[in-house]
């Protein structure tokens, strides 16, 4: 047939592993040889159209030539073997595509959080580059069920936002699968409540209120909807209006939770800035951010 | 797999069992769904106290058999909901929905997620207890009269009346989690069966 090749490479298109060695074999049929008046002796390699030395390559029989490439350094090539026909014109005979690359590296500090009222985000190390079209997929399981399997979009590949609303009180096992042409490998698996992981909303409506004293102002606010069944714990801070650093209340006095404090020792008739942030009272997740800020101004002190 | 750690369970049970007695989580979605949220209907959705054990007879039971009975009401309760929610899936056509209807059928397809977590911790708990080498007892199951068949008012009015009952249950799981959490609760290795 016109398009019937005169010979083929052994192997076909390869993905092979970045400095390692590569040989390929190519086999002149029969026919053409007769046809076009040519042996294995005739065969010359090229690689992305520039010639290989011949060092590399020698003629193992009457129709094949053997090509080796040590140390490979090329990350995506086209080997060609060839002829020339009536020791002039050159007659490409056959050509493969070579991939070269890295297997995964093992995921490293895989961290998840579930941002209060979404579903939760898992990210990771994916370790060195591969130079390959590498998946990575986040599994997750309870003891008695498996969720569906988290493939992170293309822009972030070492992130995965799970399709399912987190169910808190119920230890789940978090781990990565990286794969490619090279090779599969899985990060260590984390375990853990997602209650534990939670980021919460910040508190919200903060308002300041004056208190009979000019030092003292009163703070209230609304809790995020975790303080039904969670314990929360606050950072509060304040500022005179232009001052540059923030003053912080004393942990203890904000480690359980509520939703209004009292804030004394300040300035008569002064401007103050107050923000406040929660957590989960035991320690475990991330701070939510600041609130917004909220101003009030102490009354002026009596003669 | 499951965690090997007895008070992390525990205190996780305790947390679900809390939170599942609110009728928020169930019922109050249901009567929503129903419509009967604001109407009178709602006093007629009163427990059936054979359809739950009482919190006496769950704190006789030893501690596998209680879990075991936790999880024979769970999966009573996850059967309905599933199927429930089965109609809302196959019910494609809910432009006519109100939004309150349709945040109710969104708070019983979490509830039922809530459910599975529950169901999953009494499995690890049971798990736990059983390589503890603490023999089962058959579950005690409530007494499930037959009744005669309903119409469809009435499942409707007994499901609802089921979810009043398995919330006030939920209460007494926590009361007798508590007393596990205190140290307090029945260990036997060979419970007798139990006197009627």
């Amino acid at each position: 047939a016109l398009l019937d090749p005169c010979g083929y490479i052994n192997p076909e298109s390869s993905v092979i592993q970045l400095g390692s060695n590569f040989t390929a074999v190519c086999i002149l049929k029969e026919k053409c040889m007769d046809k076009f008046a040519v042996n294995g002796d005739n065969i010359f390699w090229k690689t992305n159209h520039a010639a290989v030395p011949k060092e590399q390559y020698k003629t193992i029989n009457k129709t094949a030539s053997r090509v080796t490439f040590t140390n490979v350094s090329f990350l995506n090539t086209q080997l060609t073997c060839n002829i020339y026909i009536l020791g002039q014109i050159e007659q490409n005979i056959y050509g493969i595509t070579i991939i070269a690359g890295l297997p995964p590296e093992k995921p490293e500090n895989l961290s998840c959080i579930v941002n209060e009222g979404k579903n939760m985000m898992c990210q990771w190390d994916p370790g060195k580059k591969t130079y390959l079209e590498t998946t990575y997929t986040l599994k997750s399981e309870w003891a008695t069920e498996s969720f569906p399997d988290c493939k992170p979009k293309r822009d972030t590949p070492n992130l995965c936002t799970v399709s399912y609303t987190p169910v808190y009180f119920v230890n789940m096992e978090v781990w990565v699968e990286a794969e490619n042409a090279l090779g599969k490998v899985m990060s260590d698996h984390l375990e853990f409540d997602p209650i534990n992981k939670v980021k919460p909303n910040p508190p919200s409506k903060l308002s300041v209120r004056n208190a009979e004293l000019p030092s003292v102002l009163n703070l209230s606010w609304t809790n995020s909807n975790l303080e039904h069944f969670l314990r929360l714990k606050y950072n509060i801070q304040y500022r005179a209006k232009d001052a540059p650093t923030w003053s912080q209340i004393p942990h203890e006095d904000t480690s359980y939770t509520r939703d209004s404090f009292t804030v004394q020792d300040l300035k008569p008739y002064t401007e103050y800035v107050f923000r406040i942030r929660c957590s989960k009272a035991d320690g475990k997740g991330f701070w939510s951010d600041w609130s917004e800020e909220a101003r009030g101004i102490t009354y002026e002190a009596r003669p | 797999g499951c965690s090997r750690d007895y008070q992390l369970l525990l205190g996780q049970l305790q947390h679900q069992a809390n939170i599942m007695q609110s009728t928020g989580m169930l019922l109050d979605p249901y009567l929503h769904i129903q419509g009967w949220y604001d109407s009178k209907l709602k006093k007629e959705c009163k427990e059936q106290p054979k359809d739950f054990l009482s919190e006496r007879s769950l704190m006789g039971l030893s501690r596998q058999a209680f879990l075991q009975t936790l999880n024979a009401s769970l999966g009573l309760i996850l059967d309905k909901l599933a199927a429930y929610l089965q109609t809302y899936h196959v019910n494609m056509d809910r432009t006519w929905t109100q939004p309150k209807v349709e945040q109710a059928w969104k708070n019983l397809a979490q509830a039922e997620r809530f459910l599975r977590g529950f169901r999953n911790n009494i499995f690890c708990l049971a798990q736990l207890l059983r390589d503890s080498a603490e023999t089962a007892m058959p579950t005690q199951a409530s007494e499930r009269r037959s009744t005669p068949p309903l119409d469809h008012f009435e499942l409707r009015l007994k499901d609802c009346q089921l979810l009043q009952g398995y919330h006030h249950f939920m209460h007494s799981v926590g009361q007798v989690l508590d007393r596990w959490k205190e140290g307090r609760g029945r260990r036997r290795r060979h419970s007798p069966r139990l006197r009627r």
